[in-house]
């Protein structure tokens, strides 16, 4: 596999921001994991990671089908220095309250350019099987390709 | 006890999928209420925005039953449409069922 120069996704969801085989007892430690994938990356300051758990408090982030989608509160948005994308693969599972999480994607956006990753998101979600063979794989290249295939226009 | 917001189909023209940020989960929202939106070939515009900045433009606002109450407040000439799941909410799918066949849009609060 060769490496990608232009995803042309402007860079917002690298091969390197895909974490397999993570495990975590609580929703609140695969929060913090993925926010320090966030700021590790440059995307935020250590802040935008409490805005992250507050979110949660007022509507959680759980879309479904094992994939939960947390990310700060809007007045954590000051924290964000540069849209980033991170993906934690939780094998086992997380308990997230509405369901139980096994892909967990940390977003810190600003402005659109995470629009065409979540499009993709919001296509894979709907497809169980797809998520199911995510939430187990351990290749981070097919991760990352189902992620990132450009959305359909149908 | 006011009346209801009721929206007649044809009156529909912007549908606001709202959440607490507008960054990730009403875009996710959004995307897939598009999509239905498409299939059904029906001409309405649908965006996502954070529930603090609705405005009385929308026709429609879909939004997490957590936030409704606020989205209400901030849209008060919407019929409001709350739900519960980000994937293949009944709400969501009545919602379309409804503006395809026509039949009026009645706010929930």
């Amino acid at each position: 596999m060769s490496a990608v120069v232009d995803d042309g996704l402007g860079g917002v969801l690298m091969p390197a921001d895909i974490v397999l085989g993570c495990r975590a007892d609580s929703r609140d430690e695969a929060i913090e994991f993925s926010g320090s994938l966030l700021v590790a990356r440059g995307s935020v300051s250590a802040e935008y990671v409490e805005g992250m758990k507050q979110r949660e408090e007022v509507v959680s982030t759980y879309l479904g089908n094992g994939v939960a989608l947390p990310h700060g509160v809007l007045e954590s948005k000051d924290h964000i220095r540069s849209t980033g994308i991170v993906v934690s693969q939780y094998p086992d599972g997380v308990d997230w309250g509405p369901g139980t999480a096994h892909l967990v994607v940390g977003l810190a956006a600003v402005g659109d350019d995470h629009v065409q990753v979540l499009s993709r998101l919001a296509e894979v979600l709907q497809d169980e099987d797809l998520c199911g063979a995510l939430a187990q794989s351990d290749d981070a290249a097919f991760v990352y390709e189902r992620l990132t295939a450009p959305p359909s226009d149908d | 006890m006011t009346e209801r917001v009721t929206k007649a189909a044809d009156e529909v023209k912007l549908i606001v999928f709202a959440c607490e940020a507008g960054m990730g989960s009403s875009l996710m929202g959004a995307n897939q209420l598009k999509r239905m939106v498409k299939k059904a070939k029906l001409d309405i515009a649908v965006v996502h925005n954070p529930v603090g900045q609705l405005s009385d433009d929308a026709d429609v606002v879909v939004v997490h039953k957590g936030l409704a109450k606020q989205a209400q407040q901030k849209a008060p000439g919407a019929a409001i449409v709350p739900f519960t799941l980000f994937v293949n909410d009944p709400a969501v799918k009545q919602l379309v069922a409804s503006l395809t066949s026509g039949d009026p849009i009645v706010s929930k609060l």
